[in-house]
């Protein structure tokens, strides 16, 4: 099993559970010692970075990792989240990576996920081995 | 000594000789004239001299001598004691001038007449204003008369016509003996008389001055009309209500156009959200999709071993039904997309023509096809969309042929009237006359896959395509003969 640095978890956030299921297979197989956990929204993702709700029983605050980020969910959607995640301390935020993973190819929501900074990048449904790499290597190191 | 009466006979003479703006005159009772005043002389031009003892006659025109007129007007003022009359005379010089004429009869002690004065005024200025006044009203009611795109009425204080112009007729269809005397309610529909409207229209105008309206009225042949009506309320000098005028215009046409527009306008909008509405679907419709697809890669990659024969076909059964669901909705995505973001252009047809061939190179040569091709004109439009539009035909043409039959394709174009007309003509297997339109809706497909491979979604961008250049799609065919394709391409409707 691979240690990366910088990439203490990677956090799924995804409504459909086949999705999450696939996701973690494939990182499962990418053979990371990484922490991967899923949210099936992003009220559930924020409760992570925060550690209530649902994860309160964490003792520290997740710091360096990737996030997998979904648009349409129910509850709170991704752009909703985004907008909660910029609130967070920068202290805490500095060395995660959001990508956003979604079935969209509407060319408008690309140009719009772009133009917000904590975004990183855009890719598309599913998620490869392929696509986890690049992932790591463009944006965690 | 002059008696005191003497004093005032003469004063009196004198008096009526010196009245300069009426002509005052005694006659005899046979009608001579026996004095003459300034007056008469600055009337009629004549002094007293050359007129005394002539026939008051004289100052008449020849029609109203032969008539006997002078005659006449005697005869009565001996009859009544006196008459008026007015008309042209003449002066001495021959000019005419409208005279106001009192004859009065001067009897004796015993009633009996002796003569008559007569007393004229000059009324010809005022004679002449009247009647370039009344030329003028002439004139402005045939004008009103004339006006044929606005019905122009006059109604009585309570509302009947009085009056109808040609506008009139030619909007509302009535003769003006068929309407003048009826109540213009007649022109209003059965709901506008239940609610009384007519009589609130008037009520406003009298209130306002003035009352205007838009709606449908009815034409004498029971047809309705969208009217523009503006009734104004009409005053005489005391204030008091005299009647109506009535102004309509038809402005059906403009109605219909505007009502064209509204329908364009809503089914845009109702474009807009069907594109939106594809967009959603097939967005959602991929997810589980992806899915399954994904699923049976994983599958297949963990249990392949533990898989026999049946069961490896059967996922394949899964993966290919999966892969073409996924075509299919593509499709329609693309359906939805075609023309969106596409600028029109200068397109050489004949070089789109090329450049299919050279990408349907493999399948030319695989089949033998030979593509025919006469000069195709530039034509404007939107290039990709075009393209696919040609490429579709061209590859059909080629792709529904008869087993044994290398495939001929002939492509031409001609004008006709403002319209580029292309036609595609094969030697394939033809079309059924029951197919024909039903080819050309989304997903319909008339043979197996395994006979011709194939989505249902071609020749429905075909005609979505033609349908975006203002033009149209159909097919003319003969079954075991050949099928010829026909688009059109509108030259007005594209500017660069």
């Amino acid at each position: 099993m691979r240690k990366i640095n910088g990439l203490d978890f990677i956090l799924l956030v995804d409504d459909d559970e086949a999705t999450n299921y696939l996701n973690q297979r494939v990182i499962r197989k990418a053979d990371i010692n990484t922490e991967v956990q899923v949210a099936g929204n992003g009220r559930e993702a924020l409760e992570y970075l925060t550690n209530t709700g649902k994860f309160s029983s964490a003792h520290t605050l997740p710091q360096a990792g990737l996030i997998f980020l979904d648009i349409n969910m129910p509850g709170m959607n991704g752009w909703e989240f985004l907008e909660a995640y910029k609130e967070l301390p920068e202290d805490q935020t500095r060395r995660i990576k959001i990508l956003m993973l979604t079935t969209s190819i509407n060319p408008d929501e690309e140009r719009k996920a772009i133009d917000i900074p904590q975004v990183k990048g855009f890719i598309h449904k599913p998620l490869t081995a392929e696509k986890l790499e690049k992932a790591i290597n463009v944006y965690v190191f | 000594m002059t008696p005191e009466s003497d004093i005032k006979n003469i004063r009196f003479q004198k008096m009526v000789a010196e009245v300069e703006d009426y002509a005052i005159l005694l006659l005899d009772q046979d009608g001579y004239i026996e004095s003459w005043n300034k007056g008469a002389e600055k009337i009629k031009g004549y002094n007293a001299g050359e007129i005394i003892g002539k026939h008051f006659s004289n100052f008449y025109t020849p029609e109203d001598r032969v008539a006997d007129l002078p005659g006449k007007l005697l005869a009565e003022a001996a009859a009544k004691g006196s008459v008026h009359h007015e008309g042209w005379r003449l002066k001495k010089d021959g000019g005419k001038f409208w005279g106001s004429v009192t004859i009065t009869a001067i009897h004796d002690e015993n009633e009996l007449v002796i003569g008559f004065s007569k007393v004229t005024r000059d009324l010809t200025e005022k004679k002449l204003a009247e009647e370039n006044l009344r030329r003028s009203e002439d004139r402005y009611h045939k004008m009103i008369a004339e006006i044929q795109d606005y019905a122009i009425l006059l109604m009585d204080v309570n509302g009947k016509i009085e009056n109808w112009n040609k506008g009139a007729e030619k909007i509302k269809g009535y003769k003006a003996s068929e309407i003048v005397g009826r109540h213009f309610s007649t022109f209003y529909t059965p709901d506008d008389q239940a609610t009384q409207k007519p009589q609130r229209l008037l009520e406003k105008a009298i209130k306002n001055g003035r009352a205007q309206d838009e709606g449908w009225r009815v034409r004498k042949n029971g047809s309705h009309f969208w009217a523009n009506v503006t009734i104004t309320t009409l005053h005489n000098d005391d204030g008091e209500i005299t009647g109506f005028s009535k102004v309509t215009r038809d402005l059906t046409e403009l109605k219909k156009a505007q009502a064209t527009l509204l329908n364009m306008q809503r089914i845009e909008a109702r474009n807009d959200e069907l594109e939106q509405l594809t967009y959603i679907t097939s967005h959602d419709l991929q997810e589980p999709l992806r899915n399954i697809s994904s699923f049976i890669d994983v599958f297949r990659e963990d249990y392949s071993q533990k898989l026999d024969d049946t069961g490896t076909e059967m996922l394949q059964f899964i993966k290919a039904a999966t892969a073409r669901m996924s075509d299919l909705i593509n499709g329609l995505l693309d359906y939805g997309r075609l023309g969106r973001n596409s600028e029109a252009t200068e397109i050489n047809t004949q070089q789109v023509v090329q450049e299919i061939c050279a990408d349907l190179n493999t399948l030319i040569r695989e089949t033998g096809a030979e593509i025919v091709t006469q000069p195709l004109p530039v034509i404007v439009g939107f290039r990709t969309e075009l393209r696919l539009l040609l490429q579709n035909l061209i590859s059909n043409a080629i792709k529904f042929r008869k087993p044994d039959v290398k495939p001929q394709v002939r492509i031409s174009a001609e004008l006709v009237q403002d319209k580029w007309k292309f036609a595609i003509k094969d030697n394939g297997i033809g079309i059924e006359s029951q197919y024909l339109d039903r080819i050309f809706l989304i997903f319909q497909r008339l043979h197996t896959r395994s006979q011709y491979e194939g989505s249902g979604i071609g020749l429905a961008h075909c005609k979505r395509i033609a349908a975006l250049h203002h033009g149209d799609l159909w097919v003319t065919s003969e079954p075991g003969v050949g099928s010829t394709f026909y688009f059109t391409i509108n030259t007005n409707n594209f500017s660069l």
